[in-house]
């Protein structure tokens, strides 16, 4: 009977140590919860500021409630688009497991940044010395504060070359993972819109965690070659080109062809690009034996209805840089990029193909996709025209966007 | 010198029982940090599978949702639903499918009608399912035009009495202790015939489910979302008024959790809408985690998936053939010498079934003693070579697998300096340091702390140097076998096989180096044998 009483208390100790889902209204006050707007098929993440808009999506992926729901680590650097582009094109994708978070434009860790990655709680990387953050380019001064106030480890990489920080940055992922990838995206630093036809694919890079290295329009860097060179045997880089000629000239795309296959995903424009990149796929062979041959895989290729998508504008560069992190978890979808009032016609089109449907007397497939930015970036209108795109009805979007091309009536003519 | 092998037993058992522990408790804890300023700072509400709809009322919801879910499919009556007039609110927003294969009874009157009759009423907004509502034994007038169709009571019989059906040719009742219960009911149940239920049972593994979740308190919030039951197919569910999930809730959500095979682009995908205030950042923070998309191997932390089931047990055999084999020998053998004891003990640790099996069948031999009082076992030669490998892989192997955790606890030291680039890049990589190190250490520990004292009792007469040159070649030698089994395994299984490289707490780590040491104790097992046969290692001890 003792003993039975005695099972009993432990037991109940047991049970009782695991925690409950219970604790006070989940609902309460939000400061931006009202400019959230969630519609049937989209939510809106309405950042007004790079920082802002960083942590907003920190919140989103990461509710840090238990170490598996919390960060490996957190990537901190300053609000430079192409520094930021080259750390979430490397670090963030798993074992890392890393969002991104700004400094503010004065380069310093504000308070608002610090208190998230105080509850971010980062697990550490095991791959890496149990590395909790990479700071970027962070000055030497902010670092200290990382680990004197929040007693976390830090890994530094300084290097205000773009080019030179991802050969860096190279170097260290093939000493995480014990191997180069021999998928190489290519995204040109020079060209004022390299950055905003590299978005998509980067957005590959922080889902599946590939390679990356800039070219300028015209000629290869010197550490970009570096980079090439490292992959497996002769000529096999297999080299992704993020723009079309005007942004990776066709010497620079002959030049790489010394190191294995190029191709292209383009369009004549960023949002262009960004719908063949959502559709892009490409696969084969890379190298091997019959008992341990690898496979090469790059490229979202959805051509069909149930899967979501990350949607901003082109020139929201750095807030949709940290919003490559709703690809690494939860929905795992491609970019779109749309105009701040209305959704071009490639993405349209895109988007009218994955089109959901009925597939049963009981389900539909659907569709899903977050909005990235406030109202001042993509309007309340451009939300809903995404949300009758991606709806599974068939009603009319915005029918004026089906203009064809000509000249415009109203305007008086000569 | 004996004090040797407790000390290694010791320092083995300590940290792989921490590692099997921590595990458990990690997998079990449900949301440790969510009083620990989890929430704090939070900007906004919705999380990546959670979308939370917060408002001060229903009829707020129900304004937000009439601008927010436009499509004409989805929309509901005009006014707002209240606790008088939510019959009326249903039947002007239903969408009458022409021709329904069942009929939906559900009770009517107060708000606790509504909270058992919420969610069939959302199957029925979805699919267009005529109600009938039963107010007193008092059918609402539309009930005898589908008296030839399947009825479905759904709730409790106190509130809907057998006798409100009896007009109806065909009828079943679907009810549950509380409605928290019945919500699930309702999202696994499935009639293919009468096309009634969501059919979202746990074995379901390519369906685009949503749900939207109340309490019952709420249940008017839960109302006011019916359009998500059209535009998203959404299923009602019920969490506790307290804020936290029920049991059953918990047990269905973790079962949706859907899994990956090449990428976790691919469907499908699940979301939550939550719509009542009262429902806690832990619970959503569950919620979210449930659902959220794993690699098939894992399932990802908490849920178990295949592989991981299996290499689970393969974990557990090998603990209970430790403790068999030990339990055993002391009962049993008290002529064994205790270091070799405890090296079958280790050995059946990461040799779940073969540990014991192979024990059982060396001491099931005819003995003798020596000159000296030693007892020996007459053996056949591969019988032999077992015993003097696991002499060593008790040891060696476990030693590994020790100190391969303790590198994962701690991380891998890494190294990237542009001189080490090129063929040897490799030199300064994670997991090359962590086998180098595996074995070196192993190696050592095994050599200093168990086989030389080992030799030592063995050949008293022997010049030390000798001894421990000869333990250090053996060790050396024998750990280099199970090592190209192990680590080939380790490799494969961590770098290749699995899509995610598991973490410390996850049961892939600890299943994946018990196979592998599986198979380096295979590979080691020859070369052992032709150690008996040159007479380099004792097989009958």
């Amino acid at each position: 009977m003792r003993l039975k009483i005695l099972y009993i208390l432990f037991i109940s100790l047991f049970t009782y140590s695991c925690g409950t889902t219970e604790g006070g209204p989940g609902g309460g006050s939000h400061p931006l919860q009202q400019k959230a707007l969630a519609t049937a098929y989209t939510v809106r993440i309405p950042g007004s500021s790079p920082e802002e808009q960083a942590i907003l999506l920190t919140q989103t992926v990461y509710p840090a409630t238990r170490e598996d729901n919390a960060v490996g680590a957190i990537i901190l650097c300053p609000q430079d688009p192409a520094i930021a582009f080259t750390a979430m094109s490397r670090i963030t994708h798993m074992p890392v497991n890393a969002p991104l978070l700004y400094l503010n434009e004065e380069g310093q860790l504000s308070e608002q940044t610090l208190r998230e990655m105080k509850r971010l709680k980062p697990d550490g990387v095991f791959q890496d010395q149990r590395t909790d953050v990479y700071a970027v380019n962070v000055p030497e001064a902010e670092v200290q504060k990382i680990r004197e106030v929040l007693g976390y480890r830090v890994r530094t990489f300084n290097e205000p070359d773009p080019v030179k920080l991802a050969e860096l940055l190279d170097r260290w992922q093939a000493a995480l993972k014990s191997d180069h990838p021999d998928e190489v995206i290519i995204t040109a630093l020079d060209h004022p819109k390299g950055m905003q036809h590299g978005l998509g694919p980067m957005g590959w890079n922080a889902h599946m965690g590939k390679g990356f290295a800039w070219v300028y329009t015209d000629s290869i860097p010197p550490a970009t070659r570096e980079i090439l060179k490292k992959r497996y045997g002769d000529h096999s880089s297999f080299m992704y080109l993020t723009g079309g000629t005007d942004v990776i000239s066709d010497k620079v795309a002959r030049e790489l062809a010394q190191y294995g296959l190029v191709r292209r995903i383009f369009g004549p424009t960023p949002p262009a690009t960004s719908a063949v990149n959502a559709g892009y796929k490409d696969y084969g062979r890379n190298h091997g034996w019959w008992w341990a041959w690898e496979e090469r895989m790059f490229g979202w290729g959805i051509a069909q209805a149930g899967h979501n998508f990350i949607i901003g504008r082109p020139d929201n560069l750095l807030g949709m840089i940290p919003a490559a992190v709703l690809g690494h978890m939860g929905k795992h979808g491609p970019m779109l990029l749309i105009e701040p009032d209305n959704v071009p016609n490639e993405v349209r089109e895109y988007l009218t193909m994955v089109k959901p449907f009925a597939t049963g007397p009981q389900e539909t497939i659907l569709n899903f996709a977050w909005i990235i930015g406030d109202t001042t970036q993509v309007s309340v209108k451009a939300q809903q025209t995404v949300d009758r795109l991606l709806s599974p009805y068939q009603v009319p979007v915005d029918t004026a966007a089906y203009l064809p091309k000509a000249d415009t009536l109203q305007e008086k003519k000569e | 010198m004996k004090w040797t092998y407790p000390v290694v037993a010791f320092f083995v058992v300590l940290v792989i029982g921490f590692g099997l522990v921590n595990l458990i408790k990690e997998d079990l804890e449900v949301a440790p940090w969510a009083e620990m300023g989890a929430e704090e700072g939070r900007l906004y509400a919705h999380t990546k599978n959670v979308t939370r709809l917060v408002s001060a009322n229903a009829a707020d919801l129900h304004a937000y949702l009439k601008a927010a879910i436009p499509y004409p499919e989805a929309t509901t009556a005009d006014m707002a639903p209240k606790e008088d007039n939510w019959e009326v609110f249903f039947r002007q927003s239903l969408k009458p499918n022409p021709a329904p294969k069942h009929v939906v009874l559900v009770a009517g009157g107060g708000k606790e009608a509504l909270q058992w009759a919420l969610p069939a009423l959302y199957y029925a907004y979805y699919y267009g399912s005529p109600v009938v509502f039963v107010n007193r034994s008092t059918l609402s007038e539309n009930a005898a035009r589908y008296q030839s169709l399947k009825a479905y009571l759904v709730g409790p019989e106190e509130l809907l009495p057998d006798a409100a059906a009896e007009g109806f040719q065909d009828r079943e009742r679907i009810t549950a202790n509380t409605p928290h219960e019945l919500a699930v009911e309702l999202a696994k149940y499935r009639d293919e015939q009468t096309e009634f239920g969501w059919g979202r049972t746990n074995d379901r593994q390519n369906g685009y489910f949503h749900y939207v979740i109340t309490t019952p308190h709420d249940v008017l919030q839960g109302l006011a979302a019916l359009p998500y039951a059209r535009s998203n197919n959404a299923t009602l569910l019920y969490a506790e008024e307290d804020g936290g999930l029920p049991g059953v809730l918990d047990s269905y959500v973790w079962g949706q959790r859907s899994d990956w095979f090449v990428s976790p682009s691919e469907g499908p995908f699940r979301h939550f809408w939550l719509v009542s205030n009262r429902v806690s950042y832990a619970a959503q923070s569950r919620l979210d985690f449930s659902v959220e998309k794993a690699e098939y191997p894992s399932m990802g932390p908490i849920a178990l998936g295949d592989m991981e089931a299996l290499l689970l047990l393969f974990v557990v055999w090998g603990v209970a053939s430790a403790i068999f084999v030990w339990v055993h020998a002391t009962y049993t053998l008290p002529m064994v010498k205790m270091p070799i004891k405890i090296a079958w003990g280790l050995s059946s640790l990461l040799l779940p079934i073969l540990g014991p099996v192979l024990y059982l069948n060396s001491y099931r031999k005819p003995t003798w003693k020596t000159e000296k009082g030693e007892w020996r076992w007459l053996r056949p030669h591969s019988l032999q070579s077992a015993t003097a490998t696991a002499m060593g892989f008790g040891y060696g192997a476990t030693l590994m697998v020790a100190i391969g955790f303790l590198f994962v606890w701690f991380g891998f030291p890494i190294f990237f300096p542009e001189w080490i680039e090129g063929p040897f890049f490799w030199l300064g990589a994670g997991m090359p340091i962590m086998m180098i190190a595996m074995y070196v250490l192993a190696v050592l520990t095994a050599w200093l702390l168990a086989q030389y004292p080992m030799k030592k009792a063995m050949m008293p007469n022997m010049p030390d140097k000798m001894l421990y040159r000869m333990a250090l070649i053996t060790t050396a030698i024998s750990m280099l076998a199970v090592s190209l089994g192990m680590m080939t395994g380790t490799w494969y299984m961590l770098m290749s096989k699995l899509p995610m490289m598991p973490k410390e707490d996850d049961v892939l780590w600890f299943g994946s180096v018990w196979l592998a040491s599986f198979v380096g104790f295979l590979v080691a097992w020859p070369l052992n044998w032709l150690m008996i046969r040159k007479k380099l290692k004792p097989g009958n001890v």
